[in-house]
């Protein structure tokens, strides 16, 4: 199944820009390239997920687990979504609250080099 | 009434991609499901099958999704598998959001996940 990565940084933020289909089979790739991240010494990230058609349980747990890496390091992971069946995911599992979800980029890499970005 | 309609897959991971455009495919053309309702359905499957997958790459298990129709639902028996790990049980979570009923079944002595959509039938192809 096909699933592409694009890395990119504004400000000091990684950005990781998701295209293709996130599920059991796909997860580890995104797990892989969050440890990537968070190896090249960036403690603040932001995943892009307007660019994918499908989010399951596989690739939420690897998002948590991503937050929680890029939290320890001192930063934050914040994520980019306006598709509603994938908003859809998030609220369903009451995961809403727990992650920061912005409308754009250029939101996302705003609040992530806020201050009090750290949580 | 359609006839049922059986799909098996190698229980891995990289099928469970195929069996969402399989099952969502089948239930588009057979039953009035809008968008979202499919979507619904895309997502609790592949939650359901992915209960069922096995790390094991060389796995000889077999995945099935049953597919049958009702007078008032689309219903799909998945084999095997079990919530487990944290994602597996937000899977289960996800599926009893996005399904009208979902059921552990006993069917032949095999262990199944049912999952039941409410939705009519399509209505008849008209030019």
């Amino acid at each position: 199944m096909e699933l592409r990565f694009e890395v990119t940084e504004d400000s000091g933020v990684s950005i990781l820009a998701v295209h293709g289909e996130v599920d059991v089979a796909t997860a580890p790739r995104l797990r892989q390239e969050l440890v990537e991240i968070a190896a090249s010494g960036s403690n603040r990230a932001v995943v892009d997920l307007d660019g994918i058609d499908f989010l399951d349980s596989t690739g939420l747990g690897v998002l948590v687990s991503g937050l929680k890496r890029f939290r320890t390091l001192g930063g934050d992971l914040l994520l980019v979504c306006t598709q509603h069946r994938i908003l859809k995911v998030f609220e369903i599992t009451g995961l809403l609250p727990v992650f920061g979800i912005y409308a754009t980029r250029a939101a996302a890499v705003g609040a992530a080099t806020e201050p009090t970005a750290s949580r | 009434m359609n006839a049922a309609v059986e799909f098996d897959v190698p229980a891995r991971a990289e099928y469970v991609g195929l069996l969402r455009v399989l099952v969502s495919s089948l239930a588009a053309e057979r039953r009035d499901l809008d968008d979202e309702r499919l979507d619904d359905l895309r997502l609790a499957l592949s939650e359901a099958c992915s209960l069922s997958v096995d790390a094991d790459a060389a796995t000889e298990r077999r995945l099935t999704v049953a597919c049958r129709e009702e007078d008032d639902a689309f219903v799909l028996d998945v084999s095997g598998g079990g919530p487990g790990s944290w994602a597996e049980v937000v899977g289960l979570q996800l599926i009893r959001a996005l399904v009208d009923d979902v059921s552990a079944v006993n069917v032949g002595g095999e262990d199944l996940l049912r999952l039941r959509l409410l939705c009519p039938p399509a209505p008849p192809y008209q030019d």
